[in-house]
C-alpha cells in the first residue's frame, strides 16, 4: 500500500482488564468499541467500515448499530487485527469505505457468552431466536414473505412463478440438478415445508465447489481467457437475527451493497444484459430486484410472472436455474459468480446474446449480509 | 400445542441480558430506552445502539403487540404436536421479536397479520421462562 498515506485515529482498550465477570464477550468488543469511539471524537454513525474477529462482523455491527459500506471478518486467530489493518488500508484507498472500526473483545478466562459457534445458548440468537424452535433456514429465511405479500400485494402464484422461470433456465443447463419443467399448479402443490413455502420454493441441497482467479486489468491479456473486468462492487452487513431486520420487506444490506456497486461501476440499470440473484429461497429475487432499483416497490412479482426474467425477456436472471434448480450446497454465491462470469465469457449454456454487462448479487445468512459484483467484458 | 416443553432450546443469559430473563421469570418483558435519544430498542445492550449513549434504562413494556410476520412450520419438531408458528411481532413501544404464537389455532386462517396479540410467560427452568405471544384478550 501506499506508505503514510492511512492513519490511526481513534485507539482504545476495554474500561477493565483482568477479571471481567460482568461482561460477555460481545460487549467487551462494543465496550471497546465505544471507547474508541469517544477517544477519536466521533459518533457511530460516522463508522462505515468493520472488521473484527472472534465474533462475526455481522453480530458486531449490528449489536454496534453499525451500517457499514466494507466488512472483514478475517480470523486467523490472534494476529486477524494486523491483517484487518492491512485489509483497511486497502478498502480506505480504494473509496470503499472512509472510517474503519476495529474490534476485539475476548472473554478469555471468565468465559461469558463466548459466540463463536453460532447458535451457542448465550449467543444473541441462542437467547432470542433458537429457543423458538426454528429449524434452520426454511424456517427462518422465509419468515419475512407474508409480510412482503401484505404490503406489496405480492401473490402466491407470483413466488411460485419465480421456480417455474428458474426450471426453464436450468433445463438449458446440462449440470443443473433439476432440468424438467414445473407449473406454478407443481409448485404450489408441492410438499409443504413452512407455510407458504414449498419444497419448489425451497434452494436444493447439493454438493460441490468452485473457484476464480483474478488479477490486474493491464495483466489480463496475457491470460488465454477472454478477461471478465470488475466494473463495481459492494457490501453490507445488517443483522444476524432476522427479527431484528430494520424492514422485514427490504433488506437495507441489498440497498447498501448495491448502491455501492452501481455507483462505482457508473452504469444505468438499462444497460445490464444479465443478473444473478442468489435465490436461497424463492422470494429472494423479489427483494433483489426492487432493493437494487431494477422494480419500483411492490413490482417485481409482476415483472417477474410477466416473463421479463425468463428465456427471451429483457431481464435474464438465474439463467443457470438458480439456487432453487441448479445446485445450492449451502454456501451459494460462487455460483452466481460463476454463471455471470460464463455469461460474459459467452460460454454459457444458455447464453444471452451479446451480454456484455451483469450484475451478480448475492445475499449471506438470513438477510444478514449482501455482496455485489457487477462484471463487464468490455474494458471501461 | 406442546408436546414436550423439555426439548425448546434453553437460553442463557450473560450479563447483560440478565434483566430481561429475570424479567420474563417474573412475568415482565423488559426493554431499555436510551436517556439521551429516547430510543426503545431490542435485544438487551448497556448503551443504545442509535446514539451510543451509555446511559439507558430499563423499563416494563406493555406486553401488547401486533403480529408482523411468520411462518407455519410443518417438519416435525420434539417440542411440538404438529405444525407450528415462528413469528415476529411487533411490541407497542416500536422493537420487534421472535416468538411463537400460543393459544390460537396454527393455520393461516387463525394468523392474521396485525392481529392484536400479548405476552404470556411459559416458564422453562428455574432461571428461564420464554416470553410467547397468544391473540390480545386471551386465547381464542
Amino acid at each position: 500500500m501506499k506508505s503514510g498515506s492511512i492513519a490511526i485515529v481513534g485507539a482504545a482498550e476495554s474500561t477493565d482488564l483482568g477479571k471481567i465477570p460482568h461482561m460477555s464477550q460481545i460487549q467487551l468488543h462494543a465496550d471497546a468499541a465505544l471507547n474508541t469511539i469517544a477517544d477519536a471524537g466521533i459518533s457511530i454513525a460516522d463508522i462505515d467500515g468493520i472488521a473484527t474477529a472472534g465474533e462475526s462482523p455481522t453480530a458486531i455491527a449490528h449489536y454496534l448499530g453499525i451500517k457499514p459500506t466494507w466488512v472483514d471478518g478475517t480470523a486467523v486467530g490472534g494476529c486477524s487485527f494486523m491483517l484487518h489493518v492491512r485489509h483497511a488500508a486497502a478498502a480506505i484507498n480504494e473509496g470503499l469505505c472512509n472510517t474503519v472500526l476495529i474490534t476485539h473483545g475476548e472473554s478469555g478466562r471468565s468465559n461469558i457468552g463466548r459466540g463463536g459457534r453460532p447458535g451457542g445458548a448465550a449467543t444473541l440468537q441462542g437467547q432470542f431466536e433458537n429457543p423458538f424452535c426454528t429449524m434452520g433456514p426454511p424456517t427462518v429465511f422465509t419468515i419475512p414473505f407474508l409480510r412482503y405479500m401484505h404490503e406489496t400485494g405480492t401473490t402466491l402464484e407470483q413466488l411460485a412463478m419465480v421456480a417455474v422461470v428458474q426450471r426453464e433456465w436450468a433445463s438449458k443447463n446440462p449440470r443443473a440438478s433439476f432440468q424438467d419443467p414445473v407449473t406454478v399448479d407443481e409448485v404450489m402443490n408441492a410438499r409443504m415445508i413452512a407455510y407458504p413455502f414449498t419444497l419448489l420454493e425451497c434452494c436444493l441441497v447439493t454438493d460441490g465447489g468452485g473457484a476464480l482467479i483474478l488479477t490486474s486489468a493491464d495483466r489480463a491479456k496475457d491470460f488465454p481467457t477472454k478477461p471478465v473486468y470488475i466494473l463495481g462492487t459492494g457490501e453490507s452487513v445488517e443483522t444476524p437475527m432476522i427479527s431484528q431486520m430494520d424492514d422485514l420487506t427490504r433488506s437495507r444490506a441489498f440497498r447498501m451493497s448495491g448502491e455501492k456497486a452501481f455507483a462505482e461501476a457508473g452504469i444505468t440499470h438499462a444497460e445490464v444484459d444479465h443478473m444473478m440473484i442468489y435465490d436461497a429461497f424463492a422470494h429472494l429475487p423479489f427483494y433483489g430486484l426492487e432493493d437494487l432499483g431494477f422494480c419500483k416497490r411492490g413490482e417485481a412479482g409482476a415483472f417477474i410472472e410477466e416473463r421479463n426474467t425468463a428465456p427471451g425477456g429483457q431481464l435474464p436472471l438465474n439463467t443457470n436455474g438458480g439456487g432453487l434448480s441448479y445446485m445450492h450446497s449451502g454456501m451459494y454465491g460462487m455460483y452466481a459468480l460463476q454463471e455471470s462470469v460464463r455469461q460474459m465469457r459467452g460460454t454459457a449454456p444458455a447464453q444471452v446474446e451479446n451480454a456484455e454487462i451483469s450484475v451478480c448479487h448475492g445475499v449471506g445468512g438470513m438477510f444478514a449480509a449482501s455482496g455485489t459484483v457487477i462484471m463487464g467484458n468490455v474494458r471501461p | 400445542m406442546f408436546a414436550d416443553k423439555s426439548k425448546i432450546p434453553v437460553p442463557r443469559a450473560t450479563p447483560e441480558t440478565q434483566h430481561f430473563w429475570d424479567g420474563t421469570l417474573a412475568g415482565e418483558l423488559r426493554l431499555q430506552r436510551c436517556d439521551d435519544c429516547s430510543q426503545v430498542y431490542f435485544p438487551p445492550r448497556p448503551f443504545c445502539p442509535v446514539c451510543s449513549s451509555r446511559v439507558v434504562r430499563i423499563f416494563t413494556a406493555s406486553g401488547k403487540a401486533s403480529l408482523h410476520s411468520y411462518v407455519i412450520n410443518q417438519r416435525p419438531h420434539p417440542a411440538f404436536e404438529g405444525p407450528y408458528s415462528i413469528a415476529v411481532v411487533k411490541l407497542e413501544e416500536g422493537p420487534t421479536m421472535m416468538t411463537n404464537i400460543v393459544n390460537v389455532d396454527q393455520t393461516p386462517e387463525a394468523l392474521i397479520l396485525d392481529m392484536p396479540l400479548e405476552v404470556v410467560f411459559e416458564t422453562l427452568t428455574d432461571d428461564i421462562a420464554l416470553p410467547y405471544f397468544q391473540p390480545a384478550g386471551g386465547a381464542s
